[in-house]
This record gives structure tokens, sequence and C-alpha cells, in this order.
């Protein structure tokens, strides 16, 4: 898989993907794979951010063309982080389902036709927004308990086969989380970590330690890495179920009726005036205070049931919020409380072959 | 690995038996011995769908897959798999969620629906779209699915990188190749075929991740509203089969219609309150928290029965009241000088236990009063006494010695009297009082001898000084009031005591409200006031029909859903056009009348008769259960029968909405028909009613005034339509003399304007055809800035008025020529017996050639609107503008003469042919109801309008329900949302039909090869 770099004549696929400067890039590149560790512990939100909107861009332009193409290079990421094509489209299309067939109406039904239009667009945003963040709140607590972060990613550099006679060199990233793979995480990379210190097991020593397992211990890595394993596993699970419940509170706070008093969210100016006067009609704060009430509002009556006081509707939507609560909770639970508890545990998993006891080798 | 170890290590242990282990013979030859074991995968059928049995199977591992990861022990496949049901489990939460929330039936099914649909979009659109063309064309499956060694599915091509070719054997290979069309004659053959098939399946799911963002929303969307349309009349038949099963029993159904809440809202206000007095006001708020659905006076009975059953008991007046009384009167007490402990010395001089009712609260607020006077008076009364004493004591001759061995002073107490008649007179005393005090003496007090002193000249005073009436008046007015009040409150029963009471006739209420829930439940599925019932499912699709059968196309429906003079002008032309041929016109009757008569087969007289007899059954039923408690008000509610009451009530709110449609849906049927007998008049005539208009009134007058031209022209006689107007116009302008000439008015009117402004004129001239009168002025100034001569600015306004009035419409023209000659004070000019006679003649040469059929126009044009347009208030306001004649005429065009024939013949046969068989018959009772209602209406603005000269019947809601729905309201709501629904599934269902072209043109081109890599190996 690693092959020698035979020139500097870099043929780089998606040069959006980089960022930092060219000859650091170019030491970089004798390297398998580059952890963000550092990136990450300073930047946390910027660094997502960064590889999320290089992902994005090379999802629907560099990858969409290797794939039509057919090109021998293609693989399993590039078809993985082409993903986000159909949920953006999606999402798109949901809202233009909704939305874009009532300007034709009459105003009275296209008002209605809008106001539906207007949840449904809500609701595909908050969806993505709770799905996402709510993922936070099981996997931030185990970052600050125990210094793992289990989104932690590395740059991977792949040097592909020549899709042509002329080809040389070709080389395209890809972003990869270190946990990953929770049969193959990339504990390779988390050696050697200067971030945390000098010596090999520094990372591995400063996980330990956060975990309550001691200080200075010979090897670290061998004690915290089955321990890695479980919180990746856990999180992974809980983080799955609890987003799509989180996600099904959003669209629910979308439905609600105070988004009604937004008001058209459309201008009815024309088109060319507005691009002439874009701050006319302008008042960020008065948009903000208004989106902000209408949402605390929609909050309310998602755990209350509304106007009508549908004492049901308020039921289920407290119903709602509770599991997606629950569940969070759950994944809390299981990851943070459960080591204590294992503590006592050591005895039973103490070595079966006991190391210190003399052995006679026949 | 440590449980092997564990194995290994502990079993042998454990093993009770004392023989030994057997001898174990090691092969080193490992090479023969130990191999890797044998794979297990193994390709998997290829189908489109999976079987369910597979779809639960793998569901329930990816339950335990979520319950091991939550223990942290799973392996990546299964993380990777965790998502889906997540996804899933998620999404029908949200599904659960709306379908509670929303409170329509249809919506909380589609949002179950648009969970299916939305997930089977997601799984089907690859596997049709992509998958199985793709096989079709090549033979490769892209979506081909593998199980590995550790029984794990897969996609086979799922990773390029990675691609299980051992799995295929070599025939297989080489029959890929064949579909393929790979040459057979190339050196490395299988990996140019493994190539191909793999750049394919790169090339397909690509296509799949770029199209599934477009494609799962639309298919979703797209079924869901086909869906929609299937499962709502599958839903109505349920909740319809379900109510008519419930009507027949609805005490069985009842206890799910239990009112749980007010129950339990009721108890805890009961306990909350239960030492508050029993007042009015507590009466509703216990009533208010029975949450009764309150219909015709069941709140009312409810207080007024919680409160007879609490009656006032007088209780023993305590301290409490006391002072409640003195707080609430301070000020009156502190006039009179009266402390609390003074108030309650004299209440306790009442007696134990004493108590004030509706008897003695007069005697005691006598009593009372006067105690406060007399209180009042006391210390006065001191002074008085010692200034007596005192003038005793420097008197001559006065003694205070008043009775001596049984014998009275008389003199002495004269004298006493006479020397201190100021107090004595003050405090109402005469000599005999005082005489009669110290005869009571001997008698009373057995006292033979009696000298006066403070003491008792005090008590004296005390006893006899009569209260000053007028005083004592004022301060019981003073206080009488509120003492009364506090005395009603004190007297109150506490709600405690109402409890049980209130609980069981809440009971009560609750048995007969929750039976009438179940008859509610029936109403409502028929014809409940909101979407999704009965009658508004069935009202669209009368609608739909009518729509459809008069033959609005889609491309018309743009100008349907408008609603104004282009709908009405748009059936008007369809109607006509249907009229012309008979066989389609028979065949859209029936179309129309056979949905109508589905109208009438539900809401049949069977309906009718369910529904009267179970709310005859209920009152019947708790009249007897009532009868055994004392709640008189209720009593007399459920026994009531008469019109406006509960009973009655409950019978005609259903009465009045089926009504309602039903007018509308035959309105429906008459516009068809008069359509097809203005189309057959030709033949026959039914428009003879035309015949009786009498035109000779007009014509025979003697004195015709130009007053009178205006008022014949502005349509009290006839509305002529714009042509007999211009045709009439023509004929009063010659014989008035009067000549108007639109050019020549416009002539002048550029001449004076150029005058004021050159150069203006024919701009100024186009702006007048579209302004109003105002806004015209109103230019004028601002265009030419103010002429400054106010002579030729009117002349300006009052010939375009002239002008405009022309360009409009002939008849306002003329209206207002003829206004314009009242101005010049012509108005009420007698014309002169020349003009009068000419006029004559020629008003009656038009009306006996070319106005009778004109005026037939105007008539018909009426009539048309009359069933196409007119509201209410248009019968008030618009139908009115015509004579009485005419509008007789009308009437009995539209409502009292039969059927053209053929229309005749449809409804009858769909009447016979339909369950209830009572369409024709509804129809004839629903035109003698209207002729009753509305056509001999009398409304004071026209008294003289009516079909047959009597009074009809007045009921002002059935007038506006017979009246019901236009012919171009009930299109416009319709038209507009099939236009709606239309534009949208061009939009969208044209949108998806694009993608699938696109992507199925596009999979041709996947998998082409170079011809060049195809034989790379060869050239080696």
């Amino acid at each position: 898989m690693i092959k020698p770099i035979g020139s500097l004549n870099y043929n780089i696929q998606g040069k959006s993907m980089s960022f930092g400067n060219a000859e650091a890039e170019k030491e970089k590149f004798v390297n398998d794979g580059l952890l963000l560790l550092k990136e990450r512990e300073c930047n946390p939100a910027t660094t997502s951010m960064r590889i999320g909107v290089d992902k994005f861009q090379n999802a629907i332009s560099v990858y969409p063309i290797k794939g039509l193409k057919g090109s021998r290079n293609a693989n399993f990421y590039e078809f993985l982080t082409m993903g986000m094509v159909p949920y953006s489209i999606g999402s798109l299309t949901l809202m233009a389902i909704f939305n874009s067939a009532s300007k034709f109406f009459q105003p009275d039904e296209a008002k209605k036709a809008s106001k539906l239009g207007r949840s449904m667009a809500l609701g595909v945003i908050f969806y993505g927004i709770a799905k996402n963040i709510s993922k936070k709140l099981i996997e931030l607590p185990i970052k600050s308990k125990y210094g793992v972060d289990v989104n932690l990613p590395y740059k991977k550099i792949v040097n592909e086969l020549p899709e042509s006679v002329n080809d040389k060199d070709l080389i395209s990233y890809e972003y990869h989380k270190a946990f990953e793979s929770v049969d193959f995480p990339r504990w390779d990379l988390l050696y050697d970590s200067k971030y945390y210190g000098d010596g090999k097991n520094s990372y591995y020593d400063h996980v330990a330690k956060k975990m309550g397992l001691g200080t200075n211990l010979t090897d670290s890595d061998q004690i915290v890495k089955p321990k890695i394993k479980e919180l990746i596993t856990k999180s992974r699970t809980f983080t799955t179920v609890s987003s799509y419940f989180w996600a099904a509170v959003g669209v629910g706070i979308a439905m609600q009726d105070p988004w009604e008093r937004l008001g058209n969210l459309k201008s009815d100016l024309p088109f060319k005036y507005r691009l002439r006067h874009p701050f006319v009609n302008f008042d960020p704060m008065k948009n903000i205070s208004s989106f902000a009430s209408a949402f605390l509002d929609s909050c309310k009556e998602f755990v209350q049931g509304g106007p009508l006081k549908n004492k049901a509707a308020g039921i289920a939507g407290k119903a709602l919020l509770f599991s997606a609560i629950g569940v969070t909770l759950l994944g809390n639970i299981a990851t943070l409380v459960d080591f204590k508890k294992r503590k006592s545990d050591k005895a039973a998993a103490a070595p079966i072959i006991d190391d210190a006891k003399a052995k006679v080798v026949c | 690995m440590s449980d092997l170890l564990n194995n290994i290590l502990v079993k042998p242990s454990q093993n009770k038996t004392t023989q030994p282990l057997p001898a174990v013979k090691l092969d080193l030859n490992t090479q023969t011995k130990i191999q890797p074991l044998n794979p297990k995968g193994r390709m998997l059928k290829s189908q489109l769908f999976g079987s369910p049995v597979e779809y639960v199977k793998d569901m329930g591992k990816d339950i335990v897959n979520i319950k091991n990861g939550a223990k942290g022990k799973a392996n990546d496949h299964e993380l990777g798999r965790m998502n889906d049901l997540a996804m899933k489990t998620g999404s029908l939460a949200l599904a659960t969620y709306l379908f509670v929330k929303n409170p329509l039936k249809l919506k909380k099914t589609m949002e179950f629906v648009g969970f299916g649909t939305f997930f089977a979009a997601m799984a089907l659109w690859p596997k049709l779209a992509i998958q199985s063309p793709l096989k079709a064309r090549t033979g490769v499956d892209i979506h081909q699915r593998y199980q590995d060694s550790y029984g794990r599915k897969k996609m086979f091509f799922q990773d390029p990188q990675y691609i299980p070719w051992d799995l295929v054997s070599k025939e297989e290979l080489n029959k890929m190749g064949d579909r393929l069309n790979i040459p057979k004659d190339i050196k490395n053959r299988d990996e140019v075929i493994k190539q191909k098939a793999q750049k394919l399946a790169v090339q397909g799911n690509t296509l799949w991740m770029l199209t599934a963002g477009f494609a799962t929303p639309l298919i979703s969307a797209l079924s869901c509203n086909l869906a929609e349309r299937a499962i709502l009349p599958l839903q109505e038949k349920m909740a319809i089969d379900k109510t008519q099963t419930m009507i027949k029993d609805p005490s069985k159904f009842a206890p799910d219609f239990k009112n749980n809440e007010g129950k339990k809202a009721l108890k805890s206000f009961l306990e909350n309150n239960a030492n508050q007095p029993m007042t009015k006001d507590m009466a509703e708020q216990i009533a208010r928290s029975m949450q009764l659905d309150c219909q015709l006076g069941m709140k009312d009975a409810v207080v007024k029965d919680l409160l007879a059953n609490a009656a006032p008991v007088a209780k023993p007046i305590n301290d409490g009241f006391v002072q409640t009384l003195f707080s609430q009167n301070s000020k009156i007490f502190v006039n009179n000088q009266v402390k609390l402990e003074d108030l309650q010395a004299y209440i306790k001089t009442q007696g134990e236990n004493f108590t004030i009712n509706k008897e003695n609260i007069n005697l005691f607020i006598d009593n009372f009063t006067e105690f406060l006077i007399k209180n009042k008076k006391k210390s006065e009364l001191e002074k008085q006494v010692g200034s007596i004493m005192e003038n005793l004591s420097k008197t001559e001759g006065a003694t205070a010695q008043l009775l001596k061995n049984g014998v009275v002073d008389k003199d002495a107490i004269k004298a006493l009297v006479d020397n201190n008649q100021k107090i004595f007179k003050e405090n109402n005393i005469s000599c005999n009082s005082l005489i009669n005090y110290v005869k009571n003496m001997i008698k009373e007090e057995q006292v033979l001898d009696f000298t006066i002193n403070k003491e008792n000249l005090s008590e004296f005073f005390a006893k006899n000084q009569s209260v000053n009436v007028n005083e004592k008046l004022v301060l019981q007015s003073q206080i009488g009031e509120k003492l009364s009040k506090l005395v009603e409150r004190h007297n109150l029963p506490k709600v405690e005591s109402i409890s049980e009471i209130a609980e069981k006739m809440f009971g009560k209420i609750d048995e007969m409200a929750s039976q009438k829930k179940v008859i509610d439940k029936f109403i409502k599925v028929r014809v409940g006031d909101e979407a999704e019932t009965f009658i508004a499912n069935q009202w669209g699709r009368v609608n739909k029909e009518f729509i459809k059968a008069i033959g609005i196309t889609n491309k018309d429906l743009r100008i349907a859903r408008d609603g104004g003079a282009a709908t009405s002008k748009l059936i008007a032309d369809k109607l006509a056009a249907l009229a012309k041929d008979e066989d389609k016109y028979a065949k859209a009757m029936e179309k129309v009348a056979k949905e109508i008569a589905k109208y009438d087969d539900v809401l049949s007289e069977k309906f009718d008769s369910d529904l009267n007899s179970a709310i005859d059954e209920l009152m019947d039923e708790n009249r007897k259960k009532f009868a055994e408690t004392n709640f008189e008000n209720l009593k007399a509610l459920i026994n009531e029968d008469k019109a406006g009451s509960l009973k009655h009530g409950l019978k005609l709110a259903t009465a009045d909405r089926v009504l309602g449609a039903r007018a509308s849906f035959y309105r429906m049927i008459q516009t068809m028909d008069l359509f097809k007998r203005i189309e057959n008049n030709a033949k026959t005539s039914p428009l003879d009613v035309l015949k009786e208009i009498d035109f000779a009134a007009v014509s025979s007058k003697k004195d015709i005034t130009s007053r009178d031209l205006l008022r014949l022209l502005k349509g009290e006689f006839v509305d002529l339509g714009e042509d007999g107007y211009k045709n009439l116009k023509a004929k009063i302008e010659k014989s008035f003399g009067f000549e108007y000439n639109a050019d020549e008015a416009l002539n002048e009117y550029d001449t004076l304007l150029n005058k004021v402004h050159p150069g203006k004129a024919a701009w100024l001239r186009g702006q007048i055809k579209v302004l109003s009168k105002e806004d015209m002025t109103a230019l004028v100034k601002k265009e030419m800035g103010d002429v400054g001569n106010p002579g030729l600015e009117k002349e300006i306004i009052e010939k375009w008025r002239c002008y405009a009035g022309d360009s409009i419409n002939c008849r306002k023209s003329l209206i207002s020529a003829l206004e314009m000659l009242s101005n010049s004070s012509v108005m009420d000019m007698k014309m002169s017996p020349e003009v009068i006679n000419s006029l004559k003649d020629e008003l009656k040469t038009a009306i006996k050639t070319n106005l009778d059929d004109l005026a037939k126009q105007g008539l018909l044009d009426k009539a048309k609107k009359t069933l196409l347009e007119y509201k209410i208030t248009d019968h008030t306001e618009k139908l009115n503008d015509i004579g009485p004649k005419a509008y007789a005429a009308v009437m009995k065009m539209l409502f009292r003469s039969d059927f053209d024939p053929s229309t005749d013949g449809v409804i009858n046969y769909v009447s016979e042919s339909s369950i209830s068989k009572s369409l024709s018959k509804n129809i004839e009772n629903y035109k003698n109801d209207f002729i009753d209602k509305i056509a001999n209406w009398e409304y004071w603005y026209k008294k003289a309008h009516k079909l047959d000269g009597t009074t009809g019947s007045l009921d002002g809601l059935k007038r506006h329900l017979l009246v019901a729905s236009t012919n171009v309201d009930m299109v416009k709501q319709t038209a507009s949302s099939l236009y709606n629904t239309n534009k949208w599934l061009k939009m969208f269902g044209g949108g998806f039909m694009g993608l699938v072209g696109v992507t199925l043109v596009s999979e041709l081109f996947l998998g082409k090869m170079k011809k060049e890599d195809v034989y790379a190996g060869d050239k080696k």
C-alpha cells in the first residue's frame, strides 16, 4: 500500500482538501497518516468544520466525477462520503416539495401552503441540527472525563493507481477517524504523541490517568486500549440511537404553531430592488429575537400540547423528549459510570497466568 | 481468547474422574494438520425484495447488536448496521408523535404512510431504477450480496478495492464476461471482466448517490398523494360502519366516552373549596369544573339545581360573625360610640345559640339600631342626669323623695320635671312616665320609699327615653342591608354539604352525556363541521364530478379557480355547449346526479330515523333516571319536548347541516337543467312566463317625464341587456332631441384639453378609460396644474364624465346623460305632447319588435346568474333590480317549472336506482321550500317582489341554507384545490419522470471500457 514517493512533482487530486503551507504538506506525505490531534484539542469545532467542508466539496465535485467515470481508484470511503449528497439534495428536495408549488396558488391557499412548507423546511433544518449536535451530549462528557476524543480525525494520504499511462504519483486525501473502526482502531497513530508530552505512551498515559488507572504505568497502552474500545462502542451505539430521537424532537418543534408568527420570510420586494438595496427592511436583531421567541414558544407548545390544549399531543411531545433525554442519559451512564464499578472487578480481570511467579520451563 | 484458555485450564480440574488423562500424541507435521478453516462465505441469492422472514431476523439481530453495543461489545459490522434500525425507530417515534398531534384522522394515518413510503422509496429507488435495469442490460447485479465466513451479510461490490471475487466461480465469471460482451479471445479475460464489473458497480453506486436525494422525497410525496386518495374513502367507510353499529346501542359504547377529566376536576374542586360558602358564583364554578358538554341550558340547570339543593340554614351567631359585622360597619359603630366589646356584650344579651333567620331579621335590625342610638346617648345621658341632680340640690322645695310610704309625691315629680324641662323634652319623657315609673316601683319592686339618685335616674332615662324615629330609619338603612347580606352569607351552607349531591348529579349527567357523545360521534362522522367527515368528503366529490362532467378541463382550472365573473362565464359556456348534445348532457347529468344520490343514500331517511330514535331513546331513558332525583331543573330540561328544547336542538343541528349541502348540490342540477331548457327553447317554450310581463304599464302612461325614463332604465322595468339599452338609448335620444354622440363629445374634449395643455390630450384620453371620476379629477389637476379657471375645470370633468360613461357602458352613459339633464333642471319637466307621443310610439314599437327578445335575454341572464352566482344577499339586491313581474317570472322559471324531459328522465332513473330512492322527491321538496322561504319572502326593500304575492314563512337560517353555495363558489373551491394538486403533480411528477429518464438513459453509458484497456493484456 505504501509506495515510495518517486518525485516531488505531485499530481494532487482535489487540491481543495489541503490546508496549511505546501512545504509542510510535502513533509507529511511521507507519512501514511497525519493525526489532527493538536488541531482537535485546540479548535475542535473549526477542525471538524473544515474537514466537513472539505469532505462536502469532494462529495459534490471530485468523487461523483471519479465515480461516474468508474475510476479504478474509487473506493468505499468515497462512496460513504458521497452519502452527504443524497442527504443535502434530499433535504432541499423535501423543502421544495412543500414550498415551490405554492407560488402558483391563490393567495389564501398559498398562505396555508407556505405555512406547512415553512414547517417542513424548518423540520428538515432542525432534523439535521438536532441529529448532529445531540451526539455531543454523549461525546463531550467522554472527552472531558477520559480525555478520549471519539471523533479524533486523521488525514490519510492515498497513493492511487495510475488512471492512464501518463499518470504518475496520483495522490488523494481521505479524512478518517482514529477510532473509526472498533475492530482496528489506529492505535499506531496515537503513539509518540507530542501533544501530551514526551514518551511513546504519552497519549495512553494521559487517558489512563484520567480514567483513574494510575500514573507511571509501564504499559498504559495495553491497559487503556480495551477500555477505549469499549467507550467507542458504547458511545457509537448511544449516539446513533439518541441522535434520531433528538432529530424527531427537532422536527416536532418545527411543526408547532408559533412559527406562523415569523411572517413571510420571503421579501415582497422585487429581486432587482433587493439587489440594489440589500439592507432595506433588514433588521437582524429583530429577526433573531422573533425567531428566538418563536422557537421558545414552539418548545413550550411541544411539551404542553398547543393552544387547543391538545393534551395527548403534549403527552406525546413529552414522551418523545424524555425518550431522547433518556437515551442520552443512558449513554452518559454507560460511558461515564461503568468504569468505577469495574474497579472492583479488577481481581476477576487479573491475568490467569500469574507472571510474578517463577516458572520452570521443561 | 481468555475463554478458550479458561476452558483448557479450568476444565480438567473440574473433572472428577480419577482416571489419568490419555496421552496426547503430538504430530509435529503441522502443515497437514493445522490449516486455516475452510471459508464459509457464499453468494446470497440475488433478489429484488428480501423475504419478510429474513427482514425480521435481521431486525432481531440489529436489536441484539444495539444491546451488545450498549454493553460495549459490538464489532464494526454490527455498529454499522445499527444506524438503519435507529433511523427507523426515530422516524417511527416522530410519526407516532405527529399521529397524536394531528387532529384529523387522514392526516394521522398519513404520518405513518409517509414514514413507510419514505423508507420504501429509499430502499426501492436503487433497486428499481439502478440495480434492475443495469442487471437486465449487463447481467451484473451491482447490489449483489454475499455472506462472509462470520455470517455477516455484505454487498459484493461495496468496496471496489476489496471485492471477494473468490466467491465467483470461473464458470460464473465467464458467463458474466459473455453478458458484458468481453471478447473471448483476449489473454487476461478474467481481469477485464472483473474490471468492467467493478466499473459498472462504481458508476451505478455513484449514480445512486446522485439521484437518491431527488428520488426518495419525490417518490414518498407522490405515493402519499396517491395513497391519500385511496385511504380517505376507506377510512370514511370504516367510520360510518362503526358508528352505525354504535348508534344501535349507545349505552354499550358510552363507557368509552365518560368524562373522567370532569370527574377528577369536580372532585378536586369540591375538596379544595369544601369550606367555602355555597353561593351562586360558587355553584357556577362547580358547574364549570364539571367540564360539561354544555348544550342548551344544561349548565344553567346544573347551577339552579345545585343552589336548590343547598338551602340556607340559620346558624348561631358566633364571634366571627360579630367581628365581621363590626369591621364591615366600623364607621357606623364609631359614630355611635360602640366598641367591639359593647357589640359582643349586646349579642350575648340575646342569649346562647342566638340565630338570625329570615323571620327574625327585621326585629333584630330594629332592636339593634335602637341599641346603637341609645348607646350613643349614654354619655350624654350621664351629663343630663348629673345636671338634674345638681338642679335638685340647688332648687328649693324640690325633693328627691318621690315615694314615701307607698304614696307617690306627684307634686315633687312635677316640680322635678318642670325644673329640668329641657332635658325631659330632649329625651321625649313626659311627667306621666316618671309617675308611672314610680308607680311601677310599688308594683314590681315592692318598694315603698323611693329616693332619686344618680343610678336610678339614669336607669329610668335609659328605659324610658324614646328614640328619634328618623334617626332610627337612617341608621336602619345604613346597616340593615349589609347586615342582611352578612346574615345570608353566614347562613349559607358550605360547599362540603353539596359535595355528595354534586358528584351524584355529575354521575347522572355524565351517564347521559357519554351516551350523547356516542350519538355525537355518529353525527360527527357524517355531517360534522370539520374536514374528513362524510359531508366534507362528499362535497369535494360532487364538486369534482360536476367539474369533470361539464367539461372543465385541467387547462380551464386556472380560470375556474378564480371565482369571479370569468368562472361564471366559463361554467355558463361549458353548460351551454353541453346542452347542445343530448347524449353528452344525459351522461353528464347522470354522473353528477349519481354522486349527489350517494349523499342522499348516507343521509337518507334511515339516517334521520336512526338518529331520531337514538335521541328519543336517550331522552326517555334519562327521563326515568332523573325522575328519582330532586334535580328539578335538569328534569325539566330533559322532559321538555318543544322547539328550542335540548331534544329538539340535538335533532335540528343535524338537519340544518344536511340541508345546506343538499341545497348546494341541487342547485348544480338546476343550473345544468336551465341551460338545457334554454337550448331546447327553440322547440318547446318553457319561457312563456315572459308573456305575463305588462309592458303596457309604461307605454300607456300619460305624462312621461325624464325621471320615468331614468327609472325605466335603471332597471325597475326589466333588465334589457347591453344591446337592448343601446337601441333604447338611441330611440330616447331621438325622442328627446338630446343628441348624444360619443365621437363628438370626445372631439370636444380634446379641443378643451388642447386649449389647456397642448400635447397632453392624447395621453389623457388613454387614461380616461381606466380611471374613476375621482382619479381622473386628480389626474387632470396633477398633469395640468391648477387650471385656474374653475368653470373650465368643471367643464373638462363633466365632459370627461360624459365620455367615460359612454366608453364603459352604454347604460351608464345614458343614465348619466339623463342625470345631466336633471342637473340642467329638465328632470321633472313634462315632455311636450309631441315628444311624448313620439316616445310612446317609439317605445311601443321597440317593445313589440326587438325589445321583446332583448327582455327575454335579460331575464335569462338573471335566471342563469341566480343559480350560478347569487348568494343570499344578492337575492335582496341584484335580483330585485328587475321589476316584480320579471322577478316572479325568473323564480317561476327556476323553481316552479318542470325539468327538461331529458333531465327529468335521468333524475328519475338515478333516483330509482339509488339506495334511498329519494333524489327526485328531495329535489321537489327543495323547490317548494325555496318558493316558500325565498321566492315569497317579504323583504322591505322590494315588497312587491314575490312569486305568488303571498308571504312565505319566515326562517332566516333556513333561507341561508336554501340559497346555499353558488355554483361558482363550489367550482372555485374544488377547482382551486385541483389546480394546486395538478400544478404540484406536474412539477414534481414531471420532475420525477425526468429523473427516471435521466437515470435510465445515463445507465446506457455505464460500463463502457476503452478498447485499449480491454486489449491491454494482448499488447503486452
